[in-house]
């Protein structure tokens, strides 16, 4: 009598090691955080030569907006997260996943806007001091990041939905999924360091 | 997942009412200091995936965070 073969496993959960997406896309994920990285240091290096400045500056912020673009951010990770999750198990509402993940996010978007301009239009930009050069620089320069993370993730959306990703092939969607998350790991660090320590 | 979100949602609001209920100036350096530390591990391991990376990837990606942190702790406390 022959042995059985076994059976291949319904849900194709990972169980060897992996690096979840592509391994360029990790390559430009390093790139973008050793950058952050070094002006992160060069935030509290400026910080330390003129601490008044950095106060002073950090009094003028929102930290209830800087709380809620977050809790936006985290938010829309989390639903990143959960949706790489049932595509990999073959769940439904990817898609809902995702588009609630875009929604979150804009939360972030929409709070930035507003704070940019309430800033404006009383007076600070990048020329006011140190402190606004780093808060302007270093916040739009995560904007632009956030901005092309949402377009990913608009595209992973219509691609999972028409079928293009169905948890056979995952490299396209944790590539993605890494990609926002790496936003947002970026933002953790950024927040307390201009809202709170400044 | 879910427990991993409430974790990061709490350590997200703890400085910042911290802050507004008016915690000493140097407490509050160091409770952000570890909570950031606290929530990028969490982020990496759970929503990034990387607990089931090879272990080199893992610890580069949350190697960053700390470093970063470590880097900004050490010019805080020159200062």
């Amino acid at each position: 009598m022959q042995a059985s073969a076994p059976k291949p496993s319904i849900t194709p959960s990972i169980t060897a090691r992996h690096l979840p997406g592509d391994l360029a896309v990790w390559f430009f994920i390093f790139a973008e955080l050793a950058v952050f990285g070094i002006l992160f240091i060069g935030f509290g290096v400026a910080r330390s030569l003129d601490p008044e400045t950095f106060s002073a500056g950090r009094q003028l912020l929102h930290p209830w907006t800087g709380l809620i673009n977050t809790i936006g951010l985290i938010t829309a990770s989390y639903l990143v997260a959960v949706a790489v999750h049932r595509l990999r198990d073959r769940q439904p509402a990817v898609t809902l996943m995702l588009w609630g993940a875009i929604a979150a996010s804009c939360i972030y978007t929409f709070g930035k806007v507003w704070e940019y301009a309430d800033l404006y239009s009383n007076g600070y930009n990048l020329g006011t001091d140190t402190f606004f050069m780093f808060y302007f620089f270093l916040t739009f320069f995560h904007f632009m990041h956030v901005v092309l993370g949402q377009i990913i993730l608009v595209i992973l959306a219509v691609k999972v939905k028409k079928g293009d990703y169905n948890g056979d092939d995952m490299n396209g969607m944790e590539s993605g999924a890494s990609y926002w998350h790496m936003v947002d790991l970026v933002w953790l660090v950024l927040f307390p360091m201009l809202y709170v320590l400044a | 997942m879910l427990a991993v979100y409430i974790v990061l949602m709490a350590c997200t609001m703890t400085p910042v009412i911290a802050m507004q209920a008016g915690a000493e100036a140097s407490v509050l350096v160091w409770l952000v200091f570890a909570l950031v530390i606290v929530k990028a591990v969490l982020l990496v391991d759970h929503f990034m995936e990387m607990r089931r990376a090879p272990a080199g990837w893992r610890f580069a990606t949350q190697a960053w965070a700390p470093v970063v942190i470590l880097a900004l702790a050490v010019i805080h406390w020159v200062n």
